[in-house]
């Protein structure tokens, strides 16, 4: 019994394998590409790490457009064209978002200034 | 030193200030927050004409066609038999199918027996039901989901899509309006 278990794990973990294998063109782009991506039914997971049933589809769409030699800003076109920009983790860099990127900056900007005038003033009435 | 800062005037009143303004903004952020529905996504189809496709007809022999969709306003339905709320609102949509609405099903990662078994036991108000069998129409509307709705316009635009359960109210508030303005 245990000999039949090991010889059918060994056979799955094979078969696994070679089915990886078959499948990656680029294993390292492939899971970068998917990593950008948002699946749509649970929102804060990426395409990757999601097995919601349309995540998979859209695996199995990347994966068909990697082996027609899309390019992953072709990929990532696509998709955004049917899905919209919510699909990419990185929002792109548009009027929309300049805060969202640049917020950040600006209040770190703002904190510094702030502080440089309160410390600055504490002195002067020391 | 410290008593001497904090009795300038224009420092206090600042002081005073800033902790309720950070207050009134975050208050904002959270009431806006309650009133968020992260899975109502801005549709990018919506505006766009109705993609080609040709699927093949559930209930019988030939295809259904994108351009066959064309000439009156018409509802694309995507459903499943897997689809535990597609069943809520199969009753709304029979109703709807009575008054001469031209609904059209699209049956989306299905198997054909369990689809015509569902179709039987809840009832059809499809005019036709095409077969996504992989999805890829569903992909190519930027579907996430059963059920979801399009409106086409005569022309073969898609005017609005609907996410979800649909039931009278929302059909009065979201679609009619939108059926009606374009006819006057």
């Amino acid at each position: 019994m245990r000999y039949f278990l090991m010889i059918i794990i060994s056979l799955l973990a094979f078969n696994l394998q070679a089915n990886t294998a078959q499948i990656s063109v680029d294993s390292q782009r492939y899971e970068t590409l998917l990593k950008e991506l948002r699946c749509l039914v649970c929102q804060n997971q990426d395409l990757l790490d999601s097995h919601a049933p349309l995540a998979l589809d859209l695996q199995a769409l990347v994966l068909k457009q990697m082996q027609a030699g899309k390019t992953d800003i072709e990929i990532k076109d696509y998709l955004v064209q049917r899905y919209g920009e919510f699909i990419l983790f990185k929002p792109p860099v548009t009027p929309l978002t300049y805060l969202l990127w640049f917020g950040p900056g600006l209040l770190l900007a703002l904190s510094i200034v702030s502080l440089c005038i309160w410390s600055y003033r504490r002195k002067h009435y020391e | 030193m410290f008593e001497h800062f904090s009795s300038s005037s224009k420092i206090k009143q600042f002081g005073l200030l800033l902790p309720f303004l950070a207050f009134v903004t975050v208050l904002y952020f959270f009431i806006r927050g309650l009133s968020l529905h992260p899975h109502d996504l801005p549709s990018v189809t919506v505006g766009k004409k109705l993609p080609l496709f040709s699927l093949p007809i559930l209930d019988g022999q030939g295809t259904i066609r994108s351009s066959e969709i064309q000439g009156q306003y018409t509802l694309i339905n995507f459903w499943a038999s897997w689809c535990e709320a597609c069943v809520e609102e199969q009753f709304f949509l029979l109703n709807l199918a009575k008054t001469g609405m031209p609904i059209i099903g699209i049956n989306y990662k299905d198997s054909e027996r369990a689809a015509k078994n569902w179709l039987r036991t809840w009832g059809n108000p499809y005019r036709l039901v095409g077969a996504d069998k992989t999805g890829e129409l569903g992909i190519n509307l930027g579907v996430y989901g059963t059920p979801e709705t399009f409106l086409i316009s005569p022309q073969g635009d898609v005017v609005y899509r609907y996410p979800g359960i649909l039931n009278q109210a929302i059909w009065e508030r979201e679609f009619l309006p939108k059926i009606q303005n374009r006819e006057e």
